[in-house]
């Protein structure tokens, strides 16, 4: 037992790595990442005067958020009517949907520069947040689809019988229902959204750099510590909300047991 | 009227998400991988079959199989890393298992970049493990641990084993811990209950591993970038550059192309084997 | 005549190439409690959806009330139903499922609370307002489905098999209370199982369906006792069968020669037969007598084979002459002759069921 629990500290001590090194480094009074030398702050102190950097975050923000919002809105209706209709083209529809999961990012995101240039639409904001709602979608569909596979089949019909409208039924009833999957795909969509490299690659113009975009041609051009400080902040915030998601499902797994 | 109006409301998205955000981007693609390009990065309105053929000059055919090399090495690794991990994380109490799985989690919701940039101070000749294994007198000079093949290697292999551990472990977990139990009782050994039990019940989960690891691996540019050093070329850096630097789009579709039927293989492969298409991607 | 509340009228409904309802014509009564039944597959929900409109049907029309309802929403119908396995809204309280059809009908408040209270004391839930679906048994969710689908009152209440899921000392019970709320009320149901005990205990008539017609429309005693067709008595309670011919008629009599025993005849009552005609003649198991000897008319020859223990009764497999199987019920005390023995049996001339080839 004690080697197999010494093997799952190894694999998981592979993963934190890099992460501990750049949490330590954040601290540094040395600028070059290569001793620690001596316990500072100031690493956070010169992120608020890294413009370029902050400027990046922004646009993340502004394409994750914008990206998030429409594909989990567009996802969940969509789920729901390639579940409930039958049309012309929902067998290829359900097909095409695999595409921006299984090719390889780089093919769609030279795919979408090809027609954003053939129908000359510039590059910027607008097309990084097109370009994210193409590849995060089918992930919210598809975890949408698989809370909506599960839901009892005729509390709908429930709700139509005592009077409520097709919109009405969809809004408050099968919504509510189906919350933990449409959770769950907004929290996948954004954080593949953060964290684009490649599709944003593409179809990013300038100006409308992102963070992974920034620290990419900072990555080449030589990294200053306070990008050390943001990992860190960034990672503080995804701990923080993956404790509390954790802990409340851990009670949940907890009190089923003890049913 | 007001049922389909309703009906139409609701589908009209979704159409339009597939025609214009896939169907016609792939299709625009396969329509410019037979066509010429000028010397300046235009495109010439003229059907040709060249850009397929092309491929198969030497120097791209070996860019082709140094991809599928490194991305093989790439896949096997975190199959190797993974399937104990997951089978060990397994064996563990609920609770225990989920927060295993978060903590798996946890470091892919933070900026990709960054933590390649963290490997980058642990790689680097003057970095934190060269000089710890100079200081306990391991070796006397800095080891090349990036800007080659090892360096990618770490980096696919990095940041693909969650993908690999995500399905793998959710395999191992649906196995029926009696059936387990039964083969020992049968007198089945610790190989044999593995060889004809656990392997074939999870074989699904490693298939869906392995597409997530070895599809995405080979158009990682950015990692080949980073900790190859930009010497090295794979396929991913092969599009990159055509579409980029060389301006010769006519030939990256036609790449493109040729990686997209290759994918299409592999899942029909992966589904005819009994995959679930809503599973691929760590569902 | 009573008021009609329900009208089909040349109703049809086919899915595809099938044909599931075939042109049918049914009147329901205000305030009588009309069962649907049949196996599944026959129809039987598709009819009850396209009542509350849920779905709607290829052909005819659907009246409610006297007014046509087949191209109108289900909103806009003034029917409610029990759907099978409850279909409460899994995270709204007890409360909130209730008080669903109020809230889209625009209820003020202070009316939906007071309307809820009274449902919930109506079914036996006060107190249970804030629990969720999920924490109460079948039967309480049972209960709370049939006070969400009263509370807007409607004119005509659809249960689709709505005790399908409960065990079946509950489902006992909840057939009684059903029944008695309906009475107390006097609200149309119209109820669809596949269960004849439920049917034949609970309605005022059944509607048998069979390949999407309906077989027969009666009150319980009259499908049970005077079955239309070989189906019908078939499908409705236990029943022997056996082929005969009219051999002679006698005023009001006719006699049969059974292929069962081709040296007796039986006396049944004539019913426009012809001599020569084809006939089924069905006995229920209860209606046998088992007779030491052959000491009267209307008996045959039988072979005891088998004795079944069933609480109160005791069934009897015994066999004809021609080896057909025969079910006989005797009350559990009654003293029976030993397995193997050669016995007859006799039953009263008004319990045949004859019927015709027209009939089959």
């Amino acid at each position: 037992m004690k080697w197999k629990n010494f093997y799952i500290g190894l694999v998981l001590l592979f993963l934190y790595l890099p992460i501990l090194v750049l949490i330590i480094f954040s601290f540094n009074t040395s600028s070059l990442n290569i001793l620690f030398e001596g316990f500072t702050f100031k690493w956070y102190g010169e992120l608020l005067n890294n413009v370029s950097l902050l400027e990046a975050l922004k646009n993340t923000l502004i394409v994750s958020i914008t990206s998030t919002l429409i594909s989990t809105i567009i996802g969940t209706i969509s789920a729901f009517a390639l579940k409930k209709y039958d049309f012309k083209g929902k067998k290829i529809i359900n097909q095409l949907l695999y595409i921006p999961i299984v090719i390889p990012e780089i093919v769609l995101g030279i795919a979408l520069l090809s027609i954003y240039t053939f129908l000359h639409v510039e590059l910027g904001l607008g097309t990084l947040i097109l370009s994210h709602i193409a590849f995060s979608l089918p992930f919210v569909i598809i975890s949408v689809r698989a809370v909506l596979d599960n839901m009892p089949s005729n509390i709908e019909d429930a709700a139509k019988d005592l009077g409520a409208s097709n919109i009405k039924t969809f809004w408050n009833v099968i919504v509510p229902t189906i919350m933990p999957g449409i959770t769950s795909g907004a929290f996948l969509a954004f954080t593949l959204s953060l964290d684009d490299v490649v599709i944003s690659y593409f179809t990013a113009g300038p100006g409308s750099n992102t963070l992974p975009l920034q620290i990419y041609s900072m990555i080449k051009t030589g990294v200053t510590p306070d990008v050390n400080a943001l990992a860190t902040l960034i990672l503080l915030a995804v701990f923080l909300v993956l404790g509390i998601s954790t802990i409340l499902q851990i009670r949940n797994i907890k009190r089923q047991v003890k049913v | 009227m007001y049922k389909s109006l309703f009906q139409k409301i609701i589908t009209i998205p979704i159409i339009i998400y597939a025609l214009v955000l896939i169907a016609m981007p792939i299709l625009y693609v396969l329509a410019l991988s037979f066509l010429k390009s000028d010397a300046y990065g235009g495109i010439i309105n003229e059907i040709t079959l060249q850009n397929y053929i092309d491929i198969f000059d030497v120097v791209y055919l070996s860019v082709f199989l140094k991809s599928f090399i490194i991305a093989g090495i790439a896949t096997f690794l975190c199959i190797i890393i993974a399937y104990p991990f997951a089978i060990f994380v397994s064996q563990k109490k609920p609770h225990i298992q989920k927060i295993m799985m978060v903590l798996v989690i946890a470091p892919f919701l933070t900026n990709s970049l960054i933590r390649m940039y963290g490997w980058i101070i642990l790689l680097r000749k003057e970095g934190i493990i060269n000089t710890f294994l100079q200081n306990i007198h391991l070796t006397d000079h800095p080891l090349q641990l990036m800007y080659n093949d090892l360096g990618i290697i770490i980096g696919l292999v990095y940041t693909l084993l969650p993908f690999m551990i995500l399905p793998v472990y959710s395999a191992v977990s649906k196995v029926d811990k009696s059936i387990l139990e039964a083969a020992k009782d049968l007198g089945a050994n610790k190989i044999k209950t593995f060889t004809n039990i656990m392997l074939p019940q999870t074989a699904s989960g490693l298939f869906n591993g392995s597409l997530m690891v070895f599809i995405p691996a080979i158009g990682y540019f950015f990692i080949v970038d980073i900790l190859g050093g930009g010497k090295l070329m794979l396929l991913g850096n092969l599009i990159k550059n055509q579409f980029l630097t060389a301006r010769n789009w006519p030939f990256g579709a036609a790449i493109s192309i040729v990686l997209i039927i290759i994918t299409f293989l592999l899942v029909k492969l992966y589904k005819k084997k009994g995959g679930n298409m809503d599973e691929l991607g760590g569902f | 005549m009573k008021r009609k509340i329900v009208e089909l009228k040349n109703f049809g409904k086919t899915f595809g190439e099938k044909t599931v309802i075939d042109n049918i014509n049914l009147d329901v009564y205000e305030g009588e409690f009309l069962t649907l039944l049949g196996s599944s597959g026959c129809g039987k929900t598709t009819i009850l959806r396209s009542i509350s409109g849920l779905d709607s049907p290829s052909t005819g029309t659907v009246i409610i009330d006297g007014k046509d309802v087949t191209n109108l929403e289900p909103m806009q119908r003034e029917v409610n139903t029990l759907f099978q396995n409850y279909a409460l809204f899994p995270l709204m309280t007890v409360e909130d499922n209730i008080e669903f059809g109020l809230k889209m009908k625009k209820v003020p408040k202070e009316e939906r609370q007071k309307k809820v209270k009274e449902m919930l004391k109506l079914v036996n839930l006060e107190g249970y307002e804030n629990r969720k679906p999920k924490e109460l048994s079948g039967g309480e969710q049972q209960r709370v489905s049939i006070a969400r689908g009263l509370i807007n009152r409607p004119k005509v209440l659809l249960l689709d098999e709505p005790l399908s899921a409960l065990d079946l000392k509950l489902r006992k019970k909840m057939q009684v209370e059903l029944k008695l709320l309906q009475k107390k009320l006097g609200i149309t149901f119209i109820y669809v199982t596949h269960n004849q005990d439920e049917a034949l205990t609970m309605s005022d008539r059944i509607a048998l369906l069979h390949n999407g017609k309906i077989e027969q429309i009666d009150t319980p005693v009259n499908i049970y006792e005077h079955p239309k067709t070989v189906y019908v008595a078939d499908f409705i309670g236990e029943s022997n069968m056996f082929d005969g011919e009219i051999i002679g008629i006698n005023g009001i009599y006719a006699s049969v020669k059974l292929a069962l025993d081709e040296e007796e005849n039986i006396k049944v009552i004539n019913n426009n037969f012809n001599i020569g005609d084809k006939v089924k003649v069905i006995v229920r198991p209860e209606n046998f007598k088992i007779l030491k000897a052959d000491e009267k008319t209307n008996s045959i020859e039988v072979k005891i084979k088998e004795y079944i223990y069933d609480g109160s009764i005791t069934n009897i497999i015994a066999k004809g002459k021609n080896n057909q199987e025969i079910k006989i019920t005797v009350p559990r005390n009654k003293t029976i002759v030993a397995k193997g023995t050669i016995t007859y049996i006799h039953w009263n001339i008004n319990d045949s069921i004859v019927l015709g080839e027209t009939n089959v």
